[in-house]
């Protein structure tokens, strides 16, 4: 059936809402106690790296607020696992999420419509649409304000780019920069934007002083806001939390998440539609290397949701319209930077639509 | 990239085991009809029409039994445990290592199904799509927990399976074994039912109102009958308890609202995804010959529980990509 825009976001947001309640009424997330109120969010969230992801907090904590004084009612709101009778933080969490997931979806249903950006099929889109949310929420049992609007971030750019950079190339990378500095206020893996944003930069214009001046000025930005944050925020204290299971790759919980990893990596090496793009999947993970490495050096990938934006990319990527972009990355790989006249070969190598 | 028979269910099965420790292990559960014990479990499943599912059930106290001797009960205790009291590690593990089996089962044949040749038009990017779509929802479902429900569903596409790979070469033994496994799944869930209505469907798409579609369709619904009337004479309930849930016959209580909702985008997604109008016609054949089931989740079915809509919707997922182009005898499409 066609994909028309109104139905698919109106399927899109339905499906979201009901999942969320399923994740977190029907289900209740594990994962610790600071879910549940906010002076514990706030004993954690407070100090190490989390001090630093500003923006989703605050909403939470508004949120919160206005939710006690205006409408709250703890009537059949309250998860079992619950150990407190106050439960409108778990519910304002609640909320954040389901809203930033609703957003999520708009943005999967714009990207879908994209003429020429990707090559699916009507039946193919409704089922990505519903597999993004189905993935989104079930790596939900770990929960953090933050997550589910990095994605929103991510995918928004994303759009962006393949929507506008034909039309106004320098208006995209200012907005572009702009939401790679909102969105580092949020969660660092912001970086992964400009990994994806390069890849594109590349398939598009080749190695050009576009390309590499945009990809700086992404960058630049990603690092004055990630340098400005750990300059303005301080914690008094200098909380570091350790966590048993964080960097043990090979403790029994981390093994699923491992496992995790590979087969959702298998899913968008699977469905992809022709091995300029599987490449373009290497590439952009190992562009995101910077991030694996602090996940698998500093994170527990039993929590399944670390992969989860590197996943949602990696979908999209899977269907890209090769016909709509003038550089190939099949000979970016093998050109070796060793040889004499490197930048040549390379032009030369890497053009494979070239306008006559 | 191809959709190859070794990868697929390697896949599958590590995204069965994956998905299922993350229901069990990640999330638990808000809602507990059930203390984790045999006792309690004997209970509420061994009264009401929950007593003549016998099949899974005997599987999990066995498994439990097994269990009991093996896990460690002063070993650190899920939440869900703990909030109710006396519950044992072991029976909850029991519950997930039967169900993560089966979904294991699950998986497997819906990559075989998926791996038929010239039986669903789909390509393999989708093919990949949809059995990650498949186990993620049933794992979803999950927060209701009980021991025949991934097992039905495996009933369910074995059946669907035997029926479309073995039907053209050998008519009456595949008659003989898809009643036969009709009667078995009878014996785990009554939802068995619904193996009568795809395969009839299939029937009629194959022959029209033909007298092998009727003999065919008739022997599985007398397998069925045997089954359901036989457990019921064999298995007589002195006490006549019934288990009362509160949520159960009101499909418009808040809490149901969602599972209806639920109801709702799952059915539209085989109708958005269907090939063509004659697989929606199926899947619409399919929902109305399931009417009898789907009155009594309606009647006596907690609508939030959304795990009662899983089996038509496993069935609907399939029917959308049939094949419709070859031996095409359905009623409505001649």
């Amino acid at each position: 059936m066609k994909f028309r825009l109104i139905p698919a976001l109106v399927i899109g947001i339905t499906l979201s809402i009901v999942t969320s309640e399923i994740v977190y009424f029907g289900y209740t997330p594990k994962y610790g106690p600071i879910i549940f109120s906010r002076n514990a969010f706030e004993s954690m969230f407070d100090h190490d790296v989390f001090k630093y992801r500003l923006l989703s907090q605050h909403l939470l904590f508004g949120l919160d607020d206005w939710l006690v004084e205006h409408i709250f009612s703890s009537k059949n709101r309250k998860p079992v696992l619950n150990p407190n009778k106050n439960n409108h933080f778990y519910v304002a969490l609640y909320y954040l999420n389901t809203f930033s997931l609703c957003l999520t979806t708009i943005i999967v249903v714009l990207l879908l419509r994209l003429k020429r950006a990707f090559i699916l099929t009507d039946s193919e889109r409704y089922l990505f649409l519903y597999l993004t949310i189905l993935i989104i929420n079930f790596s939900q049992f770990v929960v953090s304000p933050y997550d589910v609007s990095s994605y929103f971030f991510q995918l928004l750019i994303f759009y962006l780019f393949l929507s506008f950079s034909d039309k106004d190339f320098y208006f995209t990378i200012g907005c572009i920069s702009a939401l790679i500095f909102i969105s580092t206020l949020n969660r660092e893996s912001s970086a992964l934007s400009i990994s994806l944003a390069s890849i594109l930069l590349y398939k598009k214009l080749g190695i050009s002083q576009k390309t590499i001046l945009s990809t700086l000025i992404l960058l630049a930005f990603f690092a004055v806001t990630y340098v400005g944050l750990r300059y303005i925020v301080v914690d008094p204290q200098s909380v570091h939390f350790t966590y048993k299971d964080a960097g043990n790759l090979l403790a029994n919980i981390n093994i699923i998440g491992l496992l995790f990893w590979a087969i959702f990596f298998c899913l968008s090496l699977g469905i992809s539609g022709s091995t300029e793009n599987r490449k373009a999947i290497f590439v952009y993970h190992l562009l995101s290397l910077p991030y694996i490495i602090v996940c698998f050096r500093n994170g527990v990938l039993w929590e399944v949701r670390l992969y989860v934006p590197l996943l949602l990319s990696s979908l999209f990527i899977s269907k890209l319209n090769p016909a709509v972009y003038k550089f190939n990355l099949d000979n970016l790989l093998k050109i070796n930077p060793f040889t004499k006249n490197f930048k040549e070969t390379f032009q030369k190598k890497s053009i494979i639509n070239q306008p006559k | 990239m191809k959709f190859k028979i070794v990868p697929a269910i390697l896949i599958g099965i590590i995204l069965s085991i994956v998905s299922s420790k993350i229901a069990y292990f990640g999330f638990n559960s808000s809602i507990m009809a059930n203390v984790f014990t045999q006792e309690s479990f004997r209970n509420g499943f061994g009264n009401d029409i929950y007593r003549y599912r016998i099949l899974s059930s005997s599987l999990l106290l066995a498994l439990d039994n097994t269990l009991s001797t093996i896990i460690d009960e002063n070993g650190e205790k899920e939440p869900v445990l703990k909030h109710a009291k006396g519950s044992t590690n072991h029976f909850y593990y029991a519950f997930y290592y039967l169900n993560t089996f089966f979904l294991i089962l699950v998986s497997v044949i819906i990559v075989l199904l998926l791996n038929l040749k010239n039986a669903f038009l789909v390509s393999d990017g989708e093919k990949y799509i949809l059995l990650f779509i498949a186990i993620m929802s049933i794992n979803y479902t999950q927060f209701i927990i009980c021991p025949y429900d991934i097992s039905s569903y495996f009933f369910q596409l074995l059946t669907l399976y035997i029926f479309l790979r073995f039907m053209n070469e050998e008519f009456l033994l595949t008659t003989f074994a898809v009643a036969s496994l009709i009667l078995i799944s009878t014996l785990n869930r009554e939802s068995s039912a619904l193996s009568i209505a795809i395969t009839t469907i299939l029937a009629l798409q194959k022959w029209g109102f033909k007298r092998r579609m009727f003999f065919f369709s008739g022997l599985s619904a007398l397998a069925f009958t045997i089954a359901y009337v036989g457990i019921r004479f064999i298995l007589k309930d002195s006490g006549h308890t019934k288990v009362l849930n509160p949520l159960a016959g009101h499909p418009f209580l808040p809490e149901n609202i969602m599972g209806v909702i639920f109801w709702g985008v799952f059915f539209l997604l085989p109708i958005m995804t269907s090939n063509n109008k004659k697989n929606k016609w199926l899947i619409g054949s399919y929902h109305l010959l399931s009417l009898p089931y789907i009155y009594m989740c309606l009647k006596d079915g907690a609508l939030w529980e959304i795990r009662l809509y899983i089996p038509l919707f496993l069935g609907s997922l399939f029917l959308a990509k049939i094949n419709t182009d070859n031996t095409n005898k359905f009623p409505a499409f001649t």
